[in-house]
């Protein structure tokens, strides 16, 4: 989609945030991304909503703290098992 | 990648090499030290996937099976770790297909709303606590893992992919059967949907007392868990 790099709308801003995350932002669009920014506060906090939502996500489903799943013996056999069929 | 890289071979060597030649000798031992030191974390991969313990075993056994089949093809360049990471991916996602979708319900009412100019149509309400102290809290970890699964299938499946698996787009469109450009507008618009019902969460369950809440969100994201899944 051509967008007005000059000047970013809010939506365009928004379907920049991936590519700004990503860092392949041409620069152009960079530089137009920063000057929206800092001078919408509303996309700004969408912005790092948008970020401590994939951090979130992250740290809630996959913590090194968890405990792993213990994986039974008779699981355990039964792949060793399945590797004679294999 | 997300866990899958961390894991070592504790007691057969201090690399892979080691048991990898063991493997491709037909070591009986290099096979049971395999699945006895990988299926912990590649079952917690397989659990993030699939609702059902008894799923998520099968599709352990069906990605060592896949593994010990394909064990020639080995790129030893790469980590048997992320080798065997994919290959759980890929067995979770067959089990899921197979397993049949959840009715699709639209992500529209989450996605945020503009007006004719342009400008976002609210503001976003405050979440008032860090991701860490999300993390922290069993409750509000729960929380957000059942946002995850409010999301439709797809929606749901790349946010796992993407965000907590770590795949690439490249990766993630081979693994879906979709193109890279369906993937990066699939994961803009599932984050932006997890975003919306993890304010709404927010808001309603964890003490968040600023903030107006986002247009069309508290509706949308209700019937996203009433009934339709």
């Amino acid at each position: 989609m051509a967008h007005d790099t000059e000047r970013l709308s809010c939506k365009a801003f928004i379907e920049f945030i991936d590519d700004y995350l990503a860092g392949t932002q041409d620069a152009a669009v960079h530089k137009a991304f920063q000057a929206h920014v800092e001078s919408c506060p509303c996309c700004g906090c969408y912005l790092e909503h948008y970020k401590k939502t994939i951090d979130a996500a992250k740290r809630c489903c996959c913590n090194r703290r968890d405990p792993m799943p213990e994986i039974p013996d008779h699981l355990i056999d039964a792949i060793l098992e399945a590797r004679e069929q294999a | 990648m997300a866990e899958a890289a961390d894991i070592q071979p504790s007691t057969f060597g201090d690399d892979e090499a080691e048991l990898l030649a063991g493997l491709r000798a037909g070591d009986n031992a290099a096979y049971e030290h395999l699945v006895r030191t990988y299926s912990p974390r590649l079952m917690a991969v397989a659990k993030r996937f699939l609702r059902d313990e008894q799923d998520a075993a099968d599709a352990l056994q069906d990605a060592f099976i896949n593994a010990f089949r394909n064990l020639d093809k080995f790129n030893e360049q790469a980590r048997l770790s992320t080798w065997l990471h994919r290959i759980v991916v890929n067995a979770s996602l067959t089990k899921l297909r197979k397993a049949g979708r959840r009715s699709e319900v639209s992500i529209d009412g989450l996605l945020p709303a503009f007006t004719a100019d342009g400008h976002l149509a609210s503001s976003n309400p405050a979440w008032g606590i860090t991701p860490d102290e999300i993390a922290q809290d069993r409750e509000r970890k729960s929380w957000v893992r059942e946002q995850i699964e409010r999301l439709p299938d797809d929606y749901r499946d790349i946010i796992l992919l993407r965000d907590i698996e770590e795949m690439d787009t490249a990766e993630t469109a081979d693994l879906l059967g979709i193109s890279t450009g369906a993937v990066k507008t699939r994961l803009h618009r599932a984050r932006q949907a997890l975003k919306a019902l993890l304010e709404e969460a927010l808001s309603t369950h964890a003490g968040n007392h600023g903030g107006a809440s986002q247009s069309g969100t508290t509706s949308d994201a209700t019937s996203l868990g009433g009934g339709e899944n």
